[in-house]
């Protein structure tokens, strides 16, 4: 169940290759492997350790389901201003994790997208933004306007020369249809087309 | 009220009072109404649409606006001076970089009733681009409306006691 690392012969120190969390099936319980690896002159000593992690904290009220979100009950039920949620599903650089780490169902994964995306146009993930290379100096400054709920990303829309008449009108999307199913503890519906 | 004498209770119906309204982070359209009801005087119980009882409305932060969707870059601003060839049109972000004060006074404008009572209501509408207000209309002031729209935390807001406290969905 432990890594094998390539063996490295540069440093001579105590250094740790890989780490991992497995979860015994049928106990419950949850271990978390380090490989250290450890050279002394001559020989290299590579120990795997195994440590157990207690779980204490909240627990998911669900815990049969696949998806993360459906085991904790949030589906339809999250926005994109719910920022303690959606930072743990986003890199340090604002881009997303994969399905296949997250383990999230394809619908949630994209509901995901489209409300992270929301929230940086929106600036409410300032720590999350690409970095830019040292010494890079912006030529144009930019102009900082405050927007919510853009669907669309700022480089790629046209401004609406013709609005049309009342039968036919262009209309200016806000927000995006795939949170339509969120719940709703008012009577108005969700208002998309302004 | 019987406790009032009669002046008092004049002085507090026909008074015009000064309101002040923060619009940052705000839509401009919300902003617009609440100037709008309060410039026409329907927030009393004695309005008269000819008895001028609208009250003065001083909006600050415009230039902290904040529009839903993408209209920044899609609402087009159009205007013709009536000569040949004088059609402008400029979307909101071109207009507001121009003047930051001007997207609020055309909402509010086209909220107001259209007769000659909206140039008078206008010059009551006191709009500045950020906090700085001149003594006079400090003065002035009575109240502050609350904001329409309730402005949403960022990550670097929240505690680190919340962030911690907030449970792990999944672990990688």
């Amino acid at each position: 169940m432990h890594n094998e690392p390539a063996m490295d012969y540069d440093s001579c120190d105590m250094r740790a290759i890989s780490a991992c969390t497995l979860s015994i099936p049928g106990t419950g319980s949850k271990q978390r492997g380090e490989v250290i690896e450890n050279q002394e002159g001559n020989t290299t000593t590579i120990q795997g350790i195994a440590e157990d992690i207690c779980t204490t904290g909240p627990q998911p009220p669900n815990p049969t389901a696949q998806c993360p979100i459906y085991r904790w009950n949030l589906q339809n039920r999250y926005n994109y201003t719910d920022v303690l949620l959606l930072s743990q599903f986003i890199r340090s650089d604002g881009g997303m994790l994969p399905r296949r780490v997250t383990g999230l169902c394809t619908e949630e994964h994209k509901k995901i997208v489209i409300c992270v995306q929301m929230a940086q146009r929106a600036g409410l993930l300032p720590d999350h933004k690409p970095k830019l290379p040292e010494g890079h100096v912006q030529k144009k400054v930019k102009p900082q306007l405050n927007r919510y709920l853009t669907r669309w990303s700022v480089k790629s829309v046209k401004p609406i020369y013709k609005t049309g008449l009342k039968w036919c009108k262009k209309r200016m999307v806000v927000g995006h249809p795939a949170m339509q199913n969120n719940e709703r503890y008012g009577v108005k519906p969700l208002y998309l087309k302004h | 009220m019987s406790s009032f004498t009669k002046s008092a209770q004049q002085w507090a119906t026909f008074a015009r009072s000064w309101y002040l309204i923060d619009a940052r982070m705000q839509p401009p359209g919300k902003i617009a109404t609440m100037c709008s009801v309060r410039l026409q005087g329907k927030h009393k119980p004695i309005y008269h649409a000819l008895s001028d009882v609208g009250d003065h409305v001083v909006v600050m932060n415009t230039r902290h606006i904040a529009f839903s969707g993408n209209k920044w870059e899609q609402k087009v601003y159009s205007s013709h001076t009536g000569y040949p060839g004088s059609f402008k049109q400029v979307t909101a972000a071109q207009l507001h970089h121009k003047d930051p004060k001007a997207i609020v006074k055309l909402a509010v404008y086209g909220m107001l009733p259209k007769n000659l009572a909206r140039r008078t209501m206008m010059r009551r509408l006191h709009l500045f681009p950020d906090d700085v207000l001149p003594e006079e209309i400090l003065t002035n002031l009575s109240e502050e409306l609350p904001q329409p729209r309730d402005i949403p935390r960022t990550l670097s807001e929240y505690t680190q006691e919340e962030m911690e406290s907030f449970p792990r969905l999944f672990t990688p």
